[in-house]
Parts: C-alpha cells; structure tokens; sequence
C-alpha cells in the first residue's frame, strides 16, 4: 500500500476573456497551488464551498483539464502531460462518478449500452460485454433486467448506482467521486453510501471523495482536506479534523452545519460576506477579510501550509511562529 | 378526526402499485404510439405519396397531352367547366388535375431530398462547431456567415446556368445553399451538450472524439435537426416554385406545382384556377410537414412519455 | 385576546391532484394540520411527498390546469381561502401569507432591476406613492442586511451572490409586513456558510416582526435548528407530527424512525447505515391502505387499511396502527 496519488503544487487558471479580440481580462485562480497526496485502499474527502476548487481538483485529476502549473503523479510516475497511449492507459485506471443523476447518463441509450461503453470503446465481444454487465449489475444491487430500459425509467438513486456500475467496468484503482449523493433523497443517499463503502471493500478502491456535506464526508474518509478559494487550508484525519478543528474557516464550516439533533447546542459562527471569488483573490491569507480570528498581518502574507502536529496540517497565521 | 381519504379502514380505489412485465410494458408503449398518430398529417402525407408514386394510375389524363381546342376550360362546376377535366385546363389545354397529381413527384422528391441533403450538412458541421469550439468554431461560423450574405438566387442562377436546369441539379443547389439554418441552431445545442456530465463521463471512458460526436451528440441533436426539417420541406417545395417560375428549375413540360403557378400567373384574372390549385397543394403539402414534424419530433424522444 | 397558541392557519382534508398523461397523480391526499401563530411549523418530506405542492396551494399557485385542488379546506385567520374569489385572494398572497422559493435565481427576473422587483409587492399591495416607495423599500433592504442598498437596488439579479439573491427574495416577501411566511427549501441551494447567514437572518425577522413561519424542507438538520413543530410527509400525506424534540428524541412511524437512522453519523469504519428497503413509490400508483407499507418492517395484515391519525401523547400524533407496539 504506497501512494496513487500525489499532487505537487497544482495549479489551473481559466482566463476571463472579453472583447471582440478575445483579449485575456483577469485570470479566475480556480486552484492556486494545492499539494496532498492520497494513498491507496484510503477515502480522501476533499470539502469546501462553491467555488474553491475541489471539483477543478478533480477534473485535473481525470485529466479533463490540463493544469496551468504543477505536477500529478500517479504511482510515480509523471502523468502532468499525458498523450495518446499512455493517457489511454491511464483512463484505465481512474473513473468517475458525477453528481447529477439525470445528467451524467445519456438520456438516449439504453443501460446495457450506459455501462458497456467502456467496454465497447475497448473492443470487447458482445458475449464478454453481455457476461460483465451482468456481473456489475449484481455488484451495484440493481435488478439484472434492467439492461434494456433507458435511465428515465429509474429513480434518482438507481442512476447513480448505473454511473457506478459503468465506472467499475474497467476495472479501475480509483474513482472520482464528486457529489454522488447530493441530489439524492435521505433513503437514496444511505444506499448509495453503503455501496460505496462495500465496494471499497470488497475491490480494494481508492476514492477521491468530493462534498459540501460534511456529515457523509466524515463517515466515508479517512482523511480530509478543507479548501478554500483554490487553496488547501487544512487537512488532516478525519477524526482528528471533526474533533479538534484549527483553521477558522474549518471551524466556521463545521459550526454552521445543522446538525439533526434539537438538543445539540454548538458555538455559533457566522461569517459576514459572501465566498470569495476566486477572481483576484484577496491578498495574503484568502479568508483573512471573513476571519473572525484576523490578527495584523494576515493580509500581508498567504500562510503556508505546515504540519503542526503529526498528519495534521493547518495553513493559517495563528500557527506560523 | 380525519375525513375522507383518511378515515380509518378506508381502503378506496387506489392503483394498486403492480409492476409490468418487460413485454407487457413494451405492448403498451406500441400500442400506445399507434394510438397517437398524426391523422391530419398522416393523410396528407399518404395522399402526397400516393400521388408521387401512382401517378399514372390516379391522373385521369396525360399530363403532358396537350389539347388546344380544350384549353382554358375551367373547373367542372362551374359554367363551361366539364366533368372530363375536374380542375380544369391550362392555357395549353393540360389537365390540371393531372398536372398537380404528376407534380407531387417533383415536390416529394425535391422536398425530402433537398431537405435531407442540406440537413444532413448543416448537422454536421453544426457538430463539428458546436462540440470543438475555437479555431474550428471560427472558421465554421465565418463560412456559415458568407454563405447567409450570399443570396441563392445567384448562386442559383450562376451554378444551374452553368450546368443546366434539372431536378438534380436543383436539389444539389438547394442542398449546398440552405444548410446554414441547421448548422446555427445545431452548433448551439451541440456546445451545451458538450458541456454535460455524460459528455465527460464519455470522455473518462475513453472515448475519442469522433465516437462522442457520432454516438453522443448527433442523437441528441436530432430531434431538433428534424423538427427543423420538417419546417423546411414546406420552405423547399415554395424553393422549388421559386426555382421553376424563374425557369431554373424541372424542365418543361414536366409538371411542377412551382412551375404551374408560374405558367398561372398571367392567367390568374381571368383563369384563376390554373395557379390556384397548384397553389393550395402546395399549401396542403407544407402544412402536412410542418405537422409531420411536430409529430415525429414528440415520439422520438423517449423520454416524451413522461411529459405530463 | 390574542395569544401565542391562537390557531393562524388550519388546513383540512387537502386533497391535490395532478392531472397527466399517463394518469392522475395524487400529490396531496387528505393533509390536516393547524399552525399557530407565531410559531415555526416545518414540513419534512422527500421528493414525491406533496410538501412543495402543499406550499404551492397555501399561496395559491398550484400549476394549471394539471393541477387541481380537489378538496378541502384552507382557514386563514377564520376564512377559507380556497373559497375566496381570485380579486380577494390576491390582497392576500404576497399581503399577509408571503412565500419563499427555493432556488433564488429563477425567482428573480433576470431583466429587471432588483429594487423593483422588492417594491412590485409594494405598489401592488399598499397603492404607494412613487416617491415613498424607494425609502421603504431602502428600509426593506436594510433589514435584510443587504449593504449599501441605495446603490444595489440598482442592480440586476446576475451581478449579486447567491446569498444576497436569497435576501433579495427575502425582502421582497417581507415587503408588505406578511403574517405568516412560507419558505420552500430556503437554503438548499446556497452554500453552507451562507445558509447560516439566511437562517441567522430569517430567524431575527421572525422573532422582530412576530410572524408566523411555515418551514418546508427535506433538511433534518435545519428542521432541529429551526422549528417548534414538525410535520413528517409521505406520499401525499402526514404520518406523524410532534414538537421537534419529542420527534427526534421518540419518533413513532416506521418512516420516522428509518428517516433518522439514515442520516450518516459516525466516522469511517463505523457500522454501515441503515437504509429503508424499497424505494419511494411511483407518484401515479400509490399502495392501497398505508403508503409505506410495501416498505415498513412492521407491516402487518391491517396496514391494507389506511390507518387514522392517533394521539400518542400531548401534542405527538401518529398515523400507523402499530404504533403502540413497536
């Protein structure tokens, strides 16, 4: 068990661009420098607001994007401009689950069709596809005749256990996961959450877990990185994370949380303004204009990201000494 | 207490929540489309094929026979019309009846075609566009561009009077001219298509870029391909008309409705009927696309049957 | 003599059927319930329940013609709204019950500007003049906390942040001083920093102006931070309905129960969660007798019958006819 991942200061930029000759206006820092690696067989929850970075993360991740700086390996090896074979190759390897139901299935195919293209794409016989499909019908708890009906047919929940079946079909070591379960219902979300939790086990997968729902977040990952207008602001496991929060903007995230329990009485923290863009982010520390622990000299400096007790990392001012 | 619905032991009519069979579900749906064709456009549409492909079995005369002592004879009903020519006569002493019937050929053949021609061109480049974007996107649009400034009438008129006027060569010219409304509105639903989680999800597949246009996009942008074709047969066959009354079009004396309304146009004081009915059939026609359209536009997209 | 526990609204027997081609859908099947004033009522359901259709119908909005409310009974202040004429009932939506879409951006007219979209309710309601209008409706900003608004009012929807769209929203339905306000998933689409924000804001304007709140939601977590009383939708109708802590604390119906026990708590490694077998039923064919039956581990030959509305204890009702056993 050694790292699949790791990402070394990872950055992408979309240019604003306006104008009639397109001229390049002001760059939107969608991910401004994150480094974390994640280890195989482990749950990494990456949480944050709209906005911060955590699905860019992702999608440079299963190379839909190309970063602007910064470099991914995947088992070591460089796969930061990946071309032809070997980004075939390494699409074997990294699937993912996306988290509208309703879009991530083409309306007009068939499920068979859904889940084998993968297979299709690779050549596979029609016996072979046929037996696999079967077999990860089973895997994701759906009735093996639903091969033929089309993805309207089935409810909400059930699409995302067909876009779970099609991620698994190649075979893969690591899925994407980015917000399988935030437009489902509470009965959906639980079933599609134990899936995920047994098929882990039971394949040995790595996941890449992307939420604003702290609560599933906490009960899925190992590890749990908080990001925050295209930065990594802290990580650590996920216990230690949830019980003894350092970073502010951690804080304020898991306090405003409601918590489905009447009893539960918590420090209330509400931050004034609005999530940052990342359009010309703020200087310094990104949260320091929202912080309600801002000290002189936040702004001045972006606080690096430190390790300031074993596996836990905070990137904030109050911890640079 | 509760009323009603709610009162306890109160076990009405309710749907009983029974799950179908695959084939049952299936049966249902066919019988279900059947139930649900168009019968105004299907009738015309019959009719309209009908006459193009039997022709010779329906017009109760030659259409090209030409009778001057029985020219300008109007409609049987009225004075001086006669029950051997029901519409009437040309100032050539055709059948009208006959003309139209035989002319349904020309405006089946160069409507559907024509139709299919520039859709099939126009979608495809709008794909190309839509799903690329940039330098491809750029280049697509300014060509579509030049050829809106274009009127086809020139080009009409140069290319037909460089090669001659037929059927074909009407169709091809129509087909190269009229594909740019398809390649506007296509480009757009192809770049928010592309744009889609099940585009991505495609991508992660492994998918390369022309299996995703041909399987992914082209499918779903078909509904709106065809309800636009359906909309331009109606423009095709008044093309046609246009074409013919200029003479670019059918050789005479080939009957065309185009070309009869403009045989007609001199006359219509006096002999109205031989451009009116040409007229009204071509009114019919492109009413019966425009419905056909609408119809086949509903049934094939499956997830209409969950429209409420 | 008005008094906290003076009933503001009862609903009785509501019944609201859609009307489609492939069948009748009966999205509200016989709902009762009474709100009290000054009180926040939430009404918790899944997708499919009824409950933003029951939303709908308070504020007279339910989509025709497919839509049909086909009986019952709405008690506004004493009257039955359902029963008024359409003149009449306009003087009281947006006046006295006022309403709170969920997604904030397709509320808002992305044409006009903002200030005049908070003073409609205004001109419509109070007949003011021109003049007037920007200072009460500067006031109105204000109390939602929006900043500088003499010079936002002058914006459009697009040029503002989820969040102020949803103060927007706000404020346009605190305009006219409403009596009881109904808010359809407030925060579901903003993010959880800012859902703090509106709930922090939401709940100052209800204590200030001593309104009533309707809060319909499929968030258990912002029904506890929220509500008095709570009402749990399924299928169309209410199974159970207690103070929220008697709810969260001893839920009686089976649906109740599984709700909470889904919801993911714990940390990795922690025993799986409990999901409710079976899936929500297909709106057009509800089961016959208790709609969650098909899916209730204590279901048993009565649950063919739909069951009654029981008294399990002081303000706690139930409607399952097992509830005392399990």
């Amino acid at each position: 068990m050694g790292t699949l991942l790791q990402l070394d200061n990872l950055k992408k930029y979309f240019p604003i661009v306006s104008g009639f000759i397109r001229k390049k206006v002001v760059e939107l820092k969608a991910v401004d420098g994150v480094s974390f690696t994640i280890e195989e067989g482990e749950t990494f929850g990456l949480v944050g607001e709209s906005g911060c970075g955590k699905t860019t993360i992702g999608k440079l991740l299963l190379k839909l994007y190309e970063p602007t700086a910064g470099k991914i390996f995947f088992r070591g090896g460089d796969i930061t401009q990946l071309r032809g074979a070997s980004l075939d190759e390494y699409r074997n390897a990294i699937q993912a689950v996306f988290q509208n139901p309703y879009a991530s299935l083409d309306g007009r195919m068939r499920i068979w069709r859904i889940i084998g293209e993968p297979l299709i794409v690779k050549g596979w016989s029609a016996t072979k596809i046929k037996e696999k499909i079967e077999e990860l019908l089973e895997l994701v708890m759906l009735p093996t005749d639903c091969g033929p009906r089309f993805p309207h047919e089935m409810s909400a929940g059930q699409r995302q256990q067909i876009a779970i079946a099609r991620a698994l079909s190649i075979n893969p070591k690591f899925i994407v996961l980015d917000e399988p379960t935030s437009l489902l219902d509470v009965s959906a979300q639980a079933s599609i959450l134990n899936l995920i939790v047994n098929l882990q086990k039971r394949l040995g997968l790595t996941y890449l877990f992307i939420s604003h729902n702290l609560a599933v977040v906490r009960f899925l990952s190992n590890r749990v990185g908080v990001m925050y207008c295209g930065k990594l602001v802290e990580m650590a496991d996920s216990r230690t994370l949830y019980v003894s929060p350092k970073h502010p903007y951690t804080q304020a995230l898991l306090a405003s949380v409601p918590v489905p329990d009447p009893e539960f009485q918590t420090e209330e923290i509400v931050l004034e303004g609005d999530v940052i863009s990342p359009i010309n982010p703020p200087k310094g520390c990104r949260f320091s204009p929202r912080c309600l622990q801002y000290r002189d000299g936040c702004e001045k400096n972006e606080p690096p990201l430190l390790e300031i007790e074993p596996r836990h990392f905070v990137a904030c001012h109050l911890f640079v000494s | 207490m509760d009323k009603g619905l709610n009162k306890p032991g109160n076990a009405i009519s309710q749907q009983e929540n029974v799950p179908l069979t695959l084939s049952e579900e299936r049966s249902l749906k066919v019988r279900k489309v059947f139930r649900r064709i168009p019968k105004t456009a299907g009738v015309i549409i019959l009719l309209l094929l009908l006459c193009a492909i039997f022709s010779p079995w329906i017009a109760p005369h030659d259409p090209i026979k030409q009778s001057l002592v029985d020219a300008l004879k109007p409609p049987c009903w009225q004075q001086g019309g006669s029950s051997k020519y029901i519409l009437g006569t040309d100032n050539l002493g055709r059948d009208i009846l006959s003309r139209i019937v035989y002319g349904a050929r020309v405006s089946t053949i160069v409507g559907f075609a024509a139709v299919f021609l520039s859709g099939l061109l126009g979608t495809f480049l709008g794909i190309i566009a839509g799903y690329f974007g940039g330098k491809i996107d750029a280049v697509i649009m300014r060509f579509t561009d030049m050829m809106l400034s274009l009127p086809y009438i020139l080009i009409a008129i140069a290319i037909i009077g460089a090669i001659g006027p037929s059927l074909t060569n009407l169709i091809i010219v129509l087909g190269i001219t009229q594909w740019v409304g398809y390649t506007r509105i296509v480009r757009f639903e192809a770049m928010s298509l592309s744009k889609s989680e099940f585009i991505e999800m495609a991508v992660i597949s492994g998918c390369k870029w022309w299996r995703i246009l041909l399987v992914h996009i082209l499918p779903n942008v078909l509904n709106t391909a065809v309800v636009l074709a359906s909309l331009d047969v109606g423009k095709m066959i008044i093309f046609e008309a246009a074409m013919s009354f200029l003479g670019l079009g059918v050789k005479p004396p080939t009957p065309s409705w185009g070309g009869m309304l403009a045989d007609g146009r001199v006359y219509l004081t006096f002999a109205w009927w031989i451009a009116t009915f040409p007229g009204i059939a071509i009114c019919i026609t492109v009413l019966g696309g425009n419905l056909l359209g609408d119809w086949l536009r509903d049934e094939l997209d499956p997830r209409h049957q969950l429209k409420a | 003599m008005t008094g906290k526990n003076e009933t503001i609204l009862e609903v009785k027997d509501l019944q609201i059927h859609f009307h489609t081609d492939r069948g009748v859908i009966r999205a509200v099947e016989g709902v009762d319930f009474t709100v009290r004033k000054q009180e926040v009522w939430g009404l918790v359901g899944e997708s499919a329940s009824g409950k933003s259709v029951i939303g709908q119908a308070l504020v007279g909005v339910v989509a025709k013609p497919a839509g049909r409310i086909v009986s019952g009974e709405i008690f506004f202040k004493g009257e039955d709204i359902l029963k008024k004429n359409p003149k009449e009932a306009q003087k009281i939506r947006g006046n006295q019950i006022a309403f709170i879409p969920q997604d904030p951006t397709t509320a808002l007219n992305p044409l006009l500007r903002i200030g005049f979209q908070i003073g409609e309710a205004f001109k419509y309601h109070r007949h003011q003049r021109v003049e007037t209008i920007s200072e009460e409706i500067v006031n109105v900003m204000k109390v939602v906390n929006i900043p500088s608004p003499e010079m936002r009012m002058k914006d459009y929807p697009h040029q503002l942040s989820g969040g102020l769209k949803q103060r927007v929203i706000i404020a346009t339905a605190l305009s006219c001083q409403p009596d009881l306000l109904i808010a359809d998933e407030p925060t579901s689409a903003l993010d959880v920093t800012i859902q703090m924000q509106i709930i922090k804001l939401i709940r100052e304007i209800q204590a200030k102006f001593q309104m009533t709140m309707i809060l319909i939601t499929h968030n258990l977590g912002l029904v506890a931070k929220m509500c008095d009383r709570v009402a749990v939708l399924y299928c169309g109708r209410i199974v159970e309905e207690a103070p929220v802590r008697e709810l969260y604390r001893n839920p009686k119906h089976p649906y109740t129960r599984g709700l909470l026990a889904s919801l993911p708590k714990g940390e990795k490694g922690d025993v799986e969660l409990y999901t409710i077998p079976g899936q929500l039923p297909n709106p057009l064919y509800h089961p016959v007798g208790c709609s969650f039956s098909p899916r209730c581990p204590h279901v048993y030959d009565r649950c063919k019958e739909v069951p009654g509305m029981e008294q399990c204890s002081d303000g706690h009702r139930v409607r399952c006819w097992r509830w005392k056993e399990i």
